[in-house]
């Protein structure tokens, strides 16, 4: 076995930084080239890997190529649904509007709307009244703008009616 | 010469840093320059491979999409939104919801509702296909005037990357 240590009566300041240095640098040396053939080897596997799937990809992209009519009628189908679900989520339920209208005593009738005064005529008073009570349940601002009686058993009713309950 | 041999030792560590400087600096321009590059390579891979995985989910689906199936699909979409204006159409959807006695463009007039007629004229055009929207109504003098929406909507041109994913198609 080599020793590599000095002999004893070798050993003083000088030596021991010599040896140091010497042992030191063979160290880092030796890590160095550790780190260098880490460095280069993980450099060839992502080298390897990056070619490897670029030959992947296209090959991927020949194949989907002929499917692109149908990926083109697939995304066709999701956009136009989109649209159609946007549409019936935003356009007014005028149908159920005029629902909530049509809740009223059988004696009261509905004239004319205009989308904000209804025009009623009904056999009494409280019939109208209570007319503008149930429209309450469905609407914020409800307000009987003119009440008018006409012969002895006929009143004619302008009730504004103004954001609807959601 | 012979007074310099001793500290010949020192030509060897003074040799590994140079080694060290000279192939870090000269031969790869440094080691940060060594990381980025490492690191942009190492981005790149991670790119191709998701590219690779969201193009490999993408042709199981269209391979597993009956092509004809979705044809239909697309027919009957184009039934509730179609691809052009129709307003001969709309006419027809009208006349099929109640007494038309006027057309104009969007705005339709139904002879003589009263407000129950309306309600359920309303209804028939909200299960209308091709879409109808009421933008807004008038009730009164023994007719109803309607300014209605009829939908429509071009195929939009596509231009789609090969690796951007398919959209649900769970519906």
């Amino acid at each position: 076995m080599i020793n590599l240590l000095p002999k004893k009566e070798e050993i003083n300041t000088v030596n021991i930084v010599k040896h140091w240095l010497v042992l030191g640098s063979s160290v880092i040396l030796a890590i160095y080239l550790v780190v260098v053939a880490g460095v280069l080897g993980y450099w060839t596997y992502l080298s390897f890997q990056d070619s490897s799937l670029t030959a992947e990809v296209a090959k991927l992209s020949t194949e989907i190529n002929k499917f692109a009519s149908l990926e083109a009628t697939v995304r066709q189908i999701d956009l136009r649904q989109k649209s159609i679900d946007k549409i019936l989520k935003t356009r007014k339920p005028v149908a159920k509007t005029v629902a909530k209208i049509n809740i009223r005593p059988s004696s009261v009738s509905i004239l004319g709307w205009d989308g904000t005064i209804i025009t009623t005529i009904g056999q009494n008073s409280t019939d109208i009244e209570e007319y503008s009570n149930l429209l309450k349940k469905s609407f914020d601002n409800v307000v009987i703008d003119s009440l008018t009686q006409k012969g002895s058993s006929n009143w004619d009713a302008g009730i504004i009616v103004k954001n609807e309950k959601p | 010469m012979k007074n310099l041999r001793p500290y010949l030792w020192v030509l060897y560590p003074v040799l590994v840093f140079l080694i060290i400087l000279i192939s870090l600096t000269w031969f790869a321009g440094g080691a940060g320059e060594i990381i980025n590059t490492i690191s942009a390579k190492n981005e790149k891979v991670q790119t191709e491979l998701n590219k690779r995985n969201n193009m490999q989910t993408k042709l199981a689906i269209l391979k597993g999409l009956n092509k004809k199936t979705q044809l239909d699909k697309l027919k009957d979409l184009s039934l509730t939104l179609p691809i052009n204006n129709q307003l001969w159409v709309l006419l027809s959807e009208m006349k099929s919801v109640g007494t038309v006695s006027g057309f104009r463009n969007t705005t339709v007039e139904f002879v003589s509702p009263n407000s129950d007629e309306l309600q359920t004229i309303l209804e028939k055009i909200d299960a209308l296909k091709p879409l109808v929207s009421v933008k807004s109504l008038q009730l009164g003098s023994g007719k109803a005037k309607l300014e209605v929406i009829n939908h429509w909507e071009a195929l939009p041109k596509l231009t789609v990357a090969l690796e951007e994913p398919l959209p649900n198609l769970t519906k």
